[in-house]
């Protein structure tokens, strides 16, 4: 990773800086995918952003550039004035899908991905980040015996472990049921308070990115823009039902409206 | 499940109604004589015959010094196949380098060895072993392989996220992720195994199950060489089912 001059000050100040960052895909024999096109946007340290846009618009491609774990890019992602050109204990990932190994128990699942040489410290980590996350006690169950929202709690428990700056999360809650999702996205926000991370989560629920983000990141379908960037001056605790809140989601659910009846 | 689990350990009925059937036409066709007698021996000659081979513990013997060149070949066609599986699934480059080598020499059945592997090892031990070793070495190789080449990348992305070292990625994720598919090939391979020991055996030997059946040929016995037959069959399905133990209690968070 290089150090990067600063341009001006303001920049410098901005902890996550993404500067005309565009992505293609190679195909053979057809023109070249591009998934992103000229992305610009910064991020304060300790916000929560989410990204939102349709299936397919790029939106989970944008947060494994950001995160290093696709480092084939054009442009500049700056994390805390260095180039990401890969994955760093520093960000944490939490995955769509949990991706947790069936052959381990959810401790030694957590367990993988640190280098703790002190066995003691990490048996203590690993139960403290299950605390956090409401899954004290399943120490030893196996990924088969867990439902899919405690899966998906293991699955941002193993990215928190190592105390990552920087939470990335790419739909976590898509394949929940609609109850299981509220409650992790309440605990979510509880984690955050908790761990005071920067957050940046991509999904396609604007409501799930009313309710927990301080700004939505709004990107238009492949080539992926940014359509807007709404900031939401909305209390640490929300309610999904007032006028406020419905107000701003409609705001947002329009830009998606109006690309649909342009497509009939 | 539990059926699935209980079914092949406990001969059912319907397992074993088709066994009867035959032997029941079998000892019809022997006994009335409507078969000689010195092409298909009656169930009762042989039935005698093995009382006598077991009794005096000259058939059991046998199957001992069969199954300790097994086991021997086996176990270097196991280790070998993992540790070169391991290295080729791993790396790109070695894989495309290897891949026409094993695929040309994988279709070679161990019997075309046998000339070669006499004139190079004698027919002592060393090359029973070789041959086990043969037979069962490319069957554990390409299970290894495709076993690593098909875990889901996503489980590697979660470790190269976090830049495992490399031990803790091969133990924790590679070999465990491979597993169902290296116990594939372990099964396999022990079968191959263990006709690749008779067939060594029919060729250059002075023990053995496979020894019993040619020098049982010579004499004529051919109660002796029916005996030998149904033996290899039985202890191939014995060793399976082992195996079959073993996966079920390393492969438990599969089922």
């Amino acid at each position: 990773m290089e150090s990067l001059e600063s341009r001006d000050m303001e920049q410098q100040n901005k902890y996550i800086s993404v500067r005309d960052l565009r992505k293609k895909y190679k195909r053979k024999r057809q023109k070249d995918l591009q998934v992103l096109d000229s992305i610009n946007f910064e991020i304060s340290r300790g916000e929560f952003v989410c990204i939102v846009g349709g299936s397919g618009c790029g939106k989970s491609t944008l947060l494994r550039l950001m995160s290093g774990l696709d480092p084939d890019y054009e442009g500049q992602v700056i994390i805390d004035h260095e180039l990401v050109k890969k994955t760093d204990k520093r960000r944490g990932f939490v995955y769509q899908e949990h991706r947790l190994f069936p052959w381990f128990t959810v401790e030694k699942n957590i367990g993988f991905v640190m280098n703790d040489k002190d066995q003691e410290a990490k048996r203590r980590k690993i139960s403290e980040v299950l605390e956090l996350v409401g899954l004290k006690g399943f120490e030893n169950a196996y990924p088969r015996e867990l439902s899919g929202g405690m899966a998906q709690r293991v699955n941002i428990a193993r990215a928190l472990v190592n105390e990552p700056e920087i939470l990335f999360l790419d739909e976590p809650f898509g394949a929940l049921d609609a109850l299981t999702r509220i409650q992790l996205q309440k605990e979510l926000l509880t984690i955050r308070k908790k761990q005071k991370s920067t957050m940046l989560l991509v999904t396609h629920d604007i409501e799930e990115a009313v309710y927990l983000a301080d700004r939505v990141i709004v990107l238009a379908n492949r080539p992926a823009k940014i359509l807007d960037i709404v900031e939401i001056h909305l209390p640490e605790i929300r309610d999904r039902s007032s006028e406020v809140f419905q107000k701003i989601r409609r705001n947002i659910y329009k830009y998606f409206e109006s690309k649909d009846e342009k497509e009939e | 499940m539990r059926d699935k689990m209980k079914g092949s350990l406990v001969c059912s009925f319907e397992s074993m109604f088709l066994i009867i059937v035959i032997v029941a036409v079998w000892y019809i066709a022997a006994e009335t004589g409507s078969v000689s007698r010195i092409l298909l021996p009656s169930p009762l000659t042989i039935g005698s015959t093995f009382m006598k081979k077991f009794g005096d513990g000259s058939l059991l013997t046998e199957i001992g010094i069969s199954v300790g060149r097994v086991l021997k070949g086996y176990f270097f066609a196991v280790a070998g196949g993992i540790c070169c599986g391991v290295i080729i699934g791993l790396s790109e480059s070695i894989y495309r380098m290897t891949k026409i080598l094993i695929q040309i020499l994988k279709p070679i059945p161990p019997i075309a060895w046998i000339p070669l592997v006499i004139l190079w090892m004698g027919i002592g031990e060393s090359s029973k072993v070789f041959l086990i070793f043969l037979g069962g070495f490319f069957v554990v190789l390409l299970n290894v392989i495709d076993g690593i080449r098909y875990i889901d990348p996503k489980l590697l992305e979660v470790a190269d996220a976090v830049e495992t070292p490399k031990v803790k990625y091969i133990l924790g994720l590679i070999i465990p992720a491979a597993m169902p598919s290296i116990f594939t090939g372990l099964r396999v391979a022990l079968g191959t195994s263990w006709s690749c020991v008779v067939a060594a055996e029919l060729v250059a030997a002075s023990s053995g199950i496979g020894y019993m059946i040619s020098n049982a040929r010579n004499f004529g016995q051919m109660d002796v060489v029916i005996i030998g037959m149904i033996t290899i069959g039985i202890v191939g399905k014995v060793m399976d089912e082992i195996l079959k133990l073993l996966e079920k209690k390393v492969l438990a968070w599969n089922l």
